[in-house]
């Protein structure tokens, strides 16, 4: 068979055959590299300094900012009491190797801060750009290592991106020690302070300063360890002793450069009114003491603090954050007086406040009671009502007995108890007769979920004095400790200390007062290692308000807030590792007693 | 006499193959042969193939002749015929397209004007479709004198006095014959040989000879689907073909996907329409009378060609194409009645009452209900004690819906058209007639011959959906709270939809469904969709057998959705005091208005080139091609609330808190296509398909992949053996197939890249609280996906026999499926700070048997045909990765590996206790020696012996519930103008966990209560309660109280066999019955055929099951008791043609 194709045929053809080669092969390009677009491909972002920038941003939002975010911060201690949530395992004492209260381990947090600083070594941007960028971030994973020191000890040091993919075996990382994590975190910050600005605004960024904020922190935070904690699993929990001077004098030279930067000072622009000015340290926004803080705007950014914290009568929710008796007592009368007040109907006040006003300024700042005047209102947390002619309520009997209590009671047209009281009993009220004032935005009535723009505050200059206060005095230098610590007693109005008066509890309880309710005071129990003596065997109590109608005068009575007697067992100044971390990297050990 | 036709390029598929070019007559024809002693009858098939022409001639015709040669270039048609009948020494008369080859001495042209024949036999051949038939053979039986149909089925035969019979034959047809008697006139339906040896089936990227196929392909045609037109095509498929499993899992009007369509259990397959790829939807949404066939790739062989994305088998659709025949108008419409197919049969007001009173009694607590306000809603005279029939108030009996269609199919042999607009509206069941789904189609496929070598293809579809419905959806969807079902699952008979006012609905347990389901009440939900997709295509004739095609394809797919939501006030009614008042608001309780737009657009293209040769008895045909397709889509949408005025536009709403969004996707694939044929006598054959894909999901060293397939067929019909020795059998062929599939639907876009989404907000100055986004990295990427791998293994016979009357087919098939994408079970240290991606690893096994048979005959007058076929098959398991069993309880009970993956697992049951001693016997069930639980509760079968019931004491009790067989039995019957036609499906080896339907089956489960379905007063009740008579040793139901204890009962809350019910059915799902109008009484009036139906479907159903639709799919909801049930239709209908 043959066959005999025509040229002219051919010629046809081929123009044809052209046409669709062409066609073919245009179209061939990139069509199996298709960028996405619901998300942002990978390489994209390092050579972009605004992608990079979020980036950044994003750690931010994340950083572990132990406080606002937090619905149940206020059981830790002596301040306050609500027995409810996961605070309770701290309260009772049932944390264990499979109970964990305020757990705190990120590991991929960990990992997208290290992932950054190395994508940051190849990266084209601007040095400037970057060492600013690479310093915010080494700041932010050496919070996040003090975090987890804070609760764990000594920790997996993991500052590489580990290879996923790698075997397994290889992947599993051992606890360092404790002294090792504290030292890793002192090395950050002193490379970060290298690379950061010195600009300390705005207050919401990191600058030098901030890193040496945290640097003094941590430092004091591993010289207590030091001094108070045993060695233990050969020095993953636990600091030498010989450690402590060391980290003591860090501590006060990282403080001293904040302090002395010039750059911040203490908020001071009502000195005539101790307590006002005070309260407004934490709802003035963007103030001079301000070194680190989240802010948060009340409409994109919001937290819920106000609504769950403010009185019951101007919040949607409120009160739950009760400062107990015993915390109110511990505050010191402003002249250095020890005049306790006197409880029972011997002894009448015109108003709650009364029963207080001797006490340091900063109290009315913190604490909300009877007679307060507050938003468009009064605090009104009476809870009874007493009818006789003469004050008759024995204080320890049976409530109320002779006194009128009730929802829904009135005595000649008045409620028997105050709307911002503990009646009717629900979460929603305080339990102990008191609220908290400090971080509460007062101009707003009835607050809502989500609303609330108040700022928190991760660092101020006032906790850099204590921070050099706490140092000297531990490490007997008493001249500098007196100076430091009459720092903040001064602005807040109180009797200020000499060398002879100064003692190491005097400097704690400077430290507890001024930075009350600022998510310290846990803490530092654990590393004083006192929280087994303050937090154990002691059942927090209240106040009863009571009204004298005819005298229309108050008296009060203590009485048991809580059921229940505060069990704080040792093991518990350490989280428990516990079994599913165990379980997930069989390199870790478990804490001590576990 | 044998007849012997060439090849009749009747199907559609004819517009793929050779196309010559005419002119107005015949003398226009140009064409180029070259022939040099060649066989003749290869001459004739030469010239077949570069023209329309087709050559009809006698077997021994060329007895004697010598070899042509042949040599012309371009030269008029007519001129080479002339040469090639002068060499053979015949005669030749054109009729049409045909041309009849005549011995010149002996044969004579049969005339009129010859004195012998006395008399003119007239008549018109159809199909059974009543379609005419051109090109059928008649012949005066015993006798050469013959003609042959034109294109209208018209001939004029002359014969000879005496004649007395006369046969038709057509090939693929049955042979008839036709006792002439006196008549003059003869009209003749012929009927189809099943098997149609000849009938030529579409495969990957073209077609193929039916009895040439070697890999295990179902058809289904359009002539068995398109007289009763159904809103979703793929539910007619149902039960028509082995393999393919179809189950109609929700009967809602709109968007939803109503069908679960897979091929032999292994999910989703890759669907096709007309060469393109394309959705579930899409296929869903195809007009049925737009279909000319389905062909379903099952196995390696007939699907690799598709590559990556065959693996779970491939659906082809073809849609109808024009045909050179004068302009035939169809008209068809269907009016139906849709009704659901199971309604829940609930107790009334008095029965619920006395239930709650029981459950409270059995708890110990005092009676709910008063004997008084028993009375009361026993009486029903106090409208605050009513008997609400919820079901009744919210759900009618039934809804309409109406199915148009239009259609024009003609050409000539210039052009050759298929243009069709059908129309399809849709109401819900609900009562409240606020749902409205109306779809608009239009089609027009056109295929144009530029030149005599070059066709133009072009294909143009646009869809229109316009649906608009209540806001509150009527079904659950994933991550909502409620639906109208849902409410309409929960509500108390004892609680008044409305009070004396009917515009006041009464809010009532979770919301009132009777106000819920009204558009006035609630808003509404209005989507409109318009596809749009268009097809450009070109078929090219090149030299040497060649042939190339082209085929452009665009589809646009743009979603318009918006949601109105109002804030209907819900009312309590006091019936003392006669005072309403709101209690609470349908929804959030404020306005809404939302506007949704997503975007589709796809662009293919391919380019093929096939080959086809003849060498003495080998054929060979070869396949090359490429292909690409890109997708994308962009949605976006965004929503104001709080609306001060009635004008439900974005616009005029309030802009605080309004918000928006919107993202978008797009791939890209790419492939090259190849496949040889080859056959010997077509009797042995042998094909291999390849094909090179790579795909856009997956990284570039990973990214291509070649599946190549090979298989093997024997006509052993063919043989001598079987010719001789078994003349019955018609067709006999085995084959065999093996090869590779790809799958990589299961992986998501872009796993392979580490990406970075939008996450988090931060203010740095607090002074002017500046937002600032963030950025975080998504997952761990996985730099080695790719796509999962089968091997598939196929072994079948077809047969066909007693002249094709019985005819059947039998696969038996494995696939091995690997490099499954799974999770990691070593999980790595959380130091590391990441999680592994999912990983291609696992593998799984399919096996399966597939069986058809089907009979068809005709005695005293009645054709009549019957079949059924029915597949098997079940999933295994091979690897996963497992941890490490803490003992051999654990082992029997979570090992994975080597089991079938539709185990399920629960307890055995031996009854319900009847006695305190029983009890106090019993395995400890509750840990505390039984000392909770209480006659009535279920004895679970303590398995291991251990005395007490735990988790080891679980076993297998059943299957999963997706059938693992299915069946379908289809009969027709004709006579005269009627025809009959009936559907059985069904299915078997799976089971019901009732435990999935609390709404049905938990007492008081919803909150603060739910009405009790009838079965549950088949509950256990013990001796003594006041409330009702005592049901003990009946009782098939646990003992019930409050609906926490219910929820905290093992009775109710272990999976157990109490609760599994086999989901084994058979329904009647289709019946009809059709009467077609004599042609005598319609042909004056111009019209071809006219026929009235009346139909039904899905209208017996035969199951275990009560108050549940067996096909229903209890994955797509999370409780599927808050389903929109499956519905059936009665239809009357009507087709005619012009």
């Amino acid at each position: 068979m043959s066959f005999n194709i025509s040229k002219k045929h051919i010629m046809k053809n081929k123009s044809y055959i052209i046409c669709l080669l062409i066609i073919i092969f245009q179209s061939c390009t990139g069509v199996l590299d298709k960028p996405p677009l619901d998300t942002i491909a990978g390489d994209v972002i390092w050579n972009d300094a605004n992608l990079t920038r979020a980036y950044v941003t994003n750690l931010y939002t994340r950083i572990n900012f132990y406080g606002l975010d937090m619905s149940d911060q206020c059981e830790d201690d002596d301040e306050a009491t609500n027995p409810s949530g996961g605070s309770s395992n701290i309260t009772t004492g049932t944390v264990s190797a499979t109970n964990e209260a305020r757990a705190y381990w990120d590991y991929t947090f960990i990992r997208d801060c290290t992932f950054f600083l190395q994508q940051m070594a190849t990266s084209t941007l601007a040095s400037d750009v970057k060492n600013q960028m690479m310093g915010e971030v080494r700041f932010i994973r050496a919070f996040t290592y003090y975090e987890m020191m804070k609760r764990y000890g000594g920790i997996p040091l993991v500052d590489v991106v580990i290879d996923p993919y790698a075997p397994v075996s290889d992947q599993y990382t051992k606890r360092a020690t404790e002294d090792a994590i504290a030292t890793f975190i002192d090395t950050e910050l002193t490379t970060a302070e290298g690379l950061l600005s010195d600009v300390a605004t705005p207050r919401g960024k990191i600058n030098k300063w901030t890193a040496y904020a945290l640097q003094a922190r941590s430092d004091l935070w591993a010289a207590s360890i030091a001094k108070y904690s045993t060695v233990q699993l050969n020095g993953i929990v636990g600091i030498p002793a010989a450690n402590a001077a060391t980290y003591y004098a860090k501590a006060i030279v990282a403080a001293n450069m904040v302090i002395n930067s010039g750059k911040y000072s203490l908020y001071n622009p009502q000195p005539a009114n101790k307590s006002e000015n005070y309260r407004h340290i934490f709802v003035d926004k963007e103030n001079s003491e301000i070194i680190f803080e989240k802010a948060y705007d009340g409409v994109n950014l919001t937290h819920n603090y106000d609504v769950r914290n403010a009185p019951t009568e101007f919040a949607t929710r409120g009160a739950i954050l009760d400062p107990t008796l015993q915390f109110m007592l511990t505050y010191e009368n402003a002249d250095g007086s020890a005049t306790p007040p006197i409880w029972g109907p011997s002894a009448l006040y015109a108003n709650g406040w009364a029963l207080w006003a001797k006490k340091d300024p900063r109290l009315l700042g913190t604490v909300m009671f009877q007679g307060d005047a507050w938003s468009i209102g009064t605090i009104n947390s009476y809870d009874a009502i007493d009818p006789n002619p003469t004050p008759s309520y024995n204080v320890g009997a049976t409530f109320p007995g002779v006194l009128i209590s009730g929802g829904t009671l009135f005595y000649q047209g008045v409620l028997s108890v105050g709307k911002d009281s503990k009646y009717p009993i629900s979460v929603d009220n305080t339990l102990t007769g008191f609220t908290t004032k400090k971080y509460i935005d007062g101009t707003k009535y009835k607050t809502g979920e989500n609303l609330c723009s108040t700022t928190w505050i991760a660092f101020r200059l006032a906790e850099m004095y204590l921070i050099v206060a706490e140092a000297n005095i531990e490490t007997g230098n008493i001249a500098p400790a007196v100076a430091a610590v009459n720092v903040t007693r001064n602005r807040a109005g109180i009797s200020l200390l000499d060398a002879s008066s100064i003692t190491v509890d005097r400097v704690r309880s400077e430290r507890t007062h001024e930075l009350a309710f600022e998510g310290h005071r846990y803490w530092d129990l654990r590393r004083w290692r006192i929280a087994q003596t303050v937090m154990s065997g002691v059942q927090m109590q209240g106040l009863h308000i009571i009204l004298h109608f005819a005298s229309q005068q108050y008296y009060f009575a203590p009485f048991n807030a809580e059921t229940f007697i505060r069990n704080y067992t040792p093991q518990m100044n350490y989280n428990p590792i516990t079994a599913t971390r165990i379980a997930n990297n069989p390199k870790l050990v478990e804490n001590p007693l576990y | 006499m044998r007849l012997r036709l060439r090849k009749m390029k009747l199907t559609v598929l004819l517009t793929f193959l050779v196309i010559a070019t005419f002119g107005n007559g015949f003398s226009q024809v140009t064409l180029s042969l070259h022939f040099n002693k060649a066989n003749v009858q290869d001459v004739l098939q030469s010239i077949e193939k570069k023209t329309e022409y087709i050559f009809m001639y006698k077997d021994d015709i060329f007895h004697g002749s010598k070899a042509v040669s042949i040599d012309f270039e371009d030269a008029k048609f007519e001129e080479v015929l002339k040469s090639v009948c002068e060499q053979c020494n015949v005669d030749y008369e054109v009729r049409d397209r045909q041309i009849i080859l005549k011995e010149k001495a002996d044969f004579r042209v049969p005339s009129v004007m010859q004195q012998t024949q006395k008399r003119e036999i007239t008549g018109i051949v159809r199909d059974l479709k009543g379609l005419p038939l051109p090109g059928v053979t008649v012949l005066a039986k015993g006798t050469t004198n013959g003609t042959i149909t034109d294109v209208g089925g018209r001939f004029r035969l002359p014969v000879a006095e005496g004649t007395k019979i006369l046969a038709f034959s057509f090939i693929g047809m049955k042979n008839q014959e036709v006792s002439l008697g006196s008549l003059t006139q003869v009209n003749v339906t012929m009927v189809e040989a099943e098997t149609g040896l000849e009938e030529v089936v579409v495969v990957g990227y073209g077609t193929q000879k039916r009895v040439n196929l070697t890999g295990s392909i179902t058809t289904i045609k359009a002539a068995d689907l398109i007289d009763t037109p159904l809103p979703n095509i793929a539910q007619s498929i149902a039960g028509r073909s082995p393999g393919v499993y179809v189950k109609t899992v929700n009967g809602q009007p709109g968007d939803k996907v109503n069908v679960s369509f897979n091929i032999r259990g292994y999910g989703n397959p890759l669907i096709v329409i007309d060469g393109a790829a394309s959705s579930a939807d899409d296929f869903e949404k195809l007009n049925p009378v737009d279909i000319e066939s389905f062909s379903v790739l099952k196995d390696a062989a007939s699907a690799s060609i598709y590559g990556a994305r065959a693996g779970n088998g491939v659906v082809l659709v073809t849609t109808k194409k024009g045909i050179i025949s004068a302009p035939k108008v169809t008209f068809s419409s269907n009016y139906s009645l849709q009704f659901f197919t199971e309604r829940p049969h609930w107790v009334n007001s008095e029965e619920e009452a006395r239930m709650e009173n029981l459950g409270m009694w059995n708890e110990g607590a005092p009676a709910t209900w008063t004997t008084e306000q028993i009375q009361k809603l026993h009486d029903g005279t106090d409208p605050a004690y009513p008997n609400t029939n919820w079901w009744d108030l919210t759900v009618r009996k039934f809804a309409p819906q109406i199915q148009s269609n239009l259609s024009v199919q003609g050409g000539t042999e210039k052009v050759k058209y298929f243009v069709s607009g059908g129309y399809f509206y849709q109401e819900a069941m609900l009562r409240a007639n606020d749902t409205k789904n109306k779809v608009y189609n239009l089609r027009s496929n056109i295929d144009i011959a530029l030149t005599k070598k070059l066709t133009l293809n072009l294909g143009l579809m646009t869809s229109y959906q316009d649906f608009l419905g209540p806001f509150e959806e009527m079904e659950r969807g994933t991550g909502q709270k409620h639906s109208i079902m849902t409410y309409l699952f929960r509500e108390n008979a004892y609680s008044p939809a409305y009070g004396p006012d009917p515009t006041k609905p009464l809010a009532s347990g979770d919301g009132n469904p009777v106000a819920l389901s009204q558009s006035a009440v609630t808003g509404y939900r209005k989507n409109k969709e318009l596809k749009v997709d268009a097809k450009v295509g070109f078929t090219w004739e090149l030299p040497f057998g060649l042939q190339a095609k082209a085929l452009w394809h665009v589809y646009n797919d743009n979603q318009l959705n918006k949601l109105v939501n109002r804030a209907g006030p819900q009312w309590a009614y006091d019936f003392t005091t006669k005072i309403y008042t709101i209690v609470g608001y349908a929804e959030p309780g404020y306005s809404l208005v939302q506007n949704y737009n997503n975007s589709i657009q796809n662009m293919d293209q391919q380019y093929t080139l096939n080959w086809t040769r003849k060498f003495g008895d080998h054929n060979l045909s070869a396949l090359v091609g490429f292909e690409q397709s890109v997708t994308s889509n962009e949605y976006f949408q965004a929503n104001r609330q709080k609306y001060a005025f009635p004008i439900d536009y974005l616009m005029a709403g309030p802009t605080l808190n309004e918000t928006n969004t919107g993202d978008g996707g797009q791939g890209g694939r790419e492939g090259v296509i190849s496949r040889l044929n080859y056959n010997y006598k077509g009797k042995y054959l042998v094909e291999f398909d390849g094909r090179n894909d790579a795909s856009s999901l997956f990284p570039k060293a990973t990214r291509w992949g070649f599946f190549p397939s090979a298989s093997v067929g024997w006509r052993i019909s063919e043989e001598n053996f079987i010719k001789e020795n078994l003349p019955m059998v018609s067709n006999l062929k085995l084959r065999a197939s093996y090869g590779n599939l790809g799958y990589d639907l299961n992986t998501t876009t872009n796993q392979f890249l580490q990406t970075y989404g939008v996450n988090g907000t931060y203010i740095y100055d607090g002074a002017t609280s500046t937002l600032d986004n963030g950025i975080r990295a998504g997952a761990l990427p996985n730099p080695h996906i790719t796509w999962e791998k089968m091997t598939s293994k196929d072994i079948g016979l077809d047969f066909s026999l007693f002249g094709s009357k019985l005819e059947g087919s039998f696969d038996y098939f494995y696939r091995l499926r690997s490099d499954v994408l799974g999770t990691r079970i070593q999980s790595i240290p959380n130091v590391v700070g990441a999680t592994l991606p999912q990983s291609n690893y696992a593998r799984y096994d399919n096996r399966g048997m597939e069986l058809t048979l089907n009979h068809r005959n005709k005695i005293f007058g009645i054709e009549y045909s019957i079949g059924g076929n029915v597949s098997w098959n079940r999933e295994k398991c091979l690897y996963v990765d497992q941890s490490q069993f803490s003992n051999t309880d654990s082992y029997r009970l979570s090992n994975m590996i080597g089991q079938w993956t539709d185990n399920f697992w629960g307890y055995k049951t031996a009854g319900l206790f009847q006695t305190q001693a029983e009890i106090n016997s019993w395995a400890d069930i509750d840990g505390k020696r039984n000392a909770t639980t209480k006659l009535g509760d279920v004895k679970f079968v303590d398995y291991n012996g251990d005395g007490k019931i735990t988790t080891a004491d679980q076993t297998i009790i059943g299957r999963g519930d997706f059938p693992k067989l299915m069946y379908g039995i289809n009969m027709t019957l004709a006579y005269k103008g009627f025809d009959f036609s009936m559907l059985w499906q069904g299915a078997g080896l799976y089971d019901f966990n009732m435990r999935n339907a609390p709404d049905l089956t938990l007492p008081f489960y919803a909150s603060p209560d739910n009405p009790q379905i009838e079965m549950l007063k088949n509950s256990y009740i013990p001796e003594g309660n006041p409330w009702l008579p005592a049901n003990t040793t009946n009782a098939k139901w646990p003992q019930f109280q409050d609906g926490t204890l219910n929820r905290a009962n093992p009775s109710y809350a272990w999976n157990s066999q109490l609760w599994l019910i086999n989901g084994s059915y058979i329904r009647l799902k289709n019946i009809e019955l059709g009467y077609t109008l004599p042609k005598s009484l319609i042909s004056k009036y111009g019209i071809d055929k006219c026929k009235f139906y009346v139909s039904g479907f899905d209208l017996l159903t035969f199951s275990a099951l009560k108050n549940v639709d067996p096909e229903i799919d209890t994955h797509a909801v999370s409780t599927f008791g808050d389903y929109y049930p499956p519905v059936g239709t009665y239809n009357v209908g009507v087709k005619i043609e012009f």
